[in-house]
């Protein structure tokens, strides 16, 4: 499983599908993150449209994905959240912790 | 009841007992590989939106029951694949009961770290036992002689539940 990436305004954004979850979902989404900012980018935009789901192993990844982005400089922030995803990032309080966009332009804007 | 599976899963055995009307009784075992926690997902979403659960309680009440199998996979099995997760549900009148047992040597739940708790926040590990009881009714922790670990989950069917799914969780 490979997650989508692309780039806009200098801001890499990753676009996970299906679901977030232990053994597959979390890895690819470890890898992405670490792929991306082995390439450099300091600006990561996380765009949650395809995703279905979320678990707390899934969870663990996004947490340590914005441990090592702000402790490399950068910044990582959500898009496009699903109900479903934003109810369990609410329940264990991780949604506090993110900037949470619905639009795109607006995302990308709040890097500059 | 017909429970579409997903194709190439492992799977030890599924049984479907409909001991009367209002009673009915779901078995899965399947080995500790997390690619199966699909099947367990597959069998227990069509099951509970024929006992009546709408989308998004199947959805939360999904996520506990995923949450109970990885732990068991994970932490109980160490990820052994010879061993098993099973899982068995009852509805008896008004109650889902779930009890996922794994062939682990268990675990102290009190000495799990609360993952609200601010130092925690960015912990690796302890939201999937939160997320259980925060969209179960009840949710108990048992350890056999050998220490193997079975979590209990319960859920009021939805003509006997005044919720949808969620309980509130203190910070």
């Amino acid at each position: 499983m490979k997650i989508p990436v692309r780039s806009r305004d200098g801001v890499t954004i990753l676009q996970p599908a299906g679901k977030i979850t232990i053994g597959i979902g979390d890895i690819a989404f470890r890898d992405a993150v670490d792929e991306a900012l082995a390439a450099g980018s300091m600006s990561l935009l996380v765009d949650f449209q395809k995703a279905s789901k979320m678990d707390s192993s899934g969870m663990a990844e996004l947490v340590a994905a914005y441990k090592k982005v702000t402790e490399s400089g950068g910044q990582i922030k959500l898009l496009h959240l699903p109900s479903n995803i934003r109810d369990v990032l609410t329940i264990t309080q991780i949604a506090r912790v993110f900037e949470i966009f619905e639009d795109e332009d607006e995302a990308i804007a709040s890097f500059n | 009841m017909v429970v579409d599976l997903p194709e190439g899963r492992l799977l030890h055995f599924v049984t479907l007992t409909d001991m009367a009307e209002q009673d009915l009784q779901i078995k899965v075992a399947i080995a500790s590989r997390f690619e199966n926690i699909d099947l367990v997902d597959a069998v227990m979403e069509a099951s509970m939106r024929h006992f009546g659960f709408d989308e998004e309680t199947v959805e939360r009440l999904g996520l506990a029951i995923r949450e109970a199998v990885a732990n068991g996979m994970r932490h109980g099995n160490k990820q052994d694949p010879t061993k098993k997760v099973e899982l068995c549900c009852d509805l008896k009148q008004d109650v889902m009961a779930l009890r996922i047992t794994d062939e682990g040597s268990g675990f102290d739940v009190d000495a799990v770290p609360d993952p609200l708790a601010t130092d925690n926040l960015f912990n690796s590990s302890g939201r999937g036992i939160l997320l259980m009881r925060a969209f179960m009714d009840e949710v108990d922790f048992k350890f056999d002689s050998q220490g193997a670990t079975q979590v209990t989950l319960k859920k009021r069917l939805p003509s006997s539940a005044s919720d949808s799914g969620s309980k509130e969780v203190e910070s």
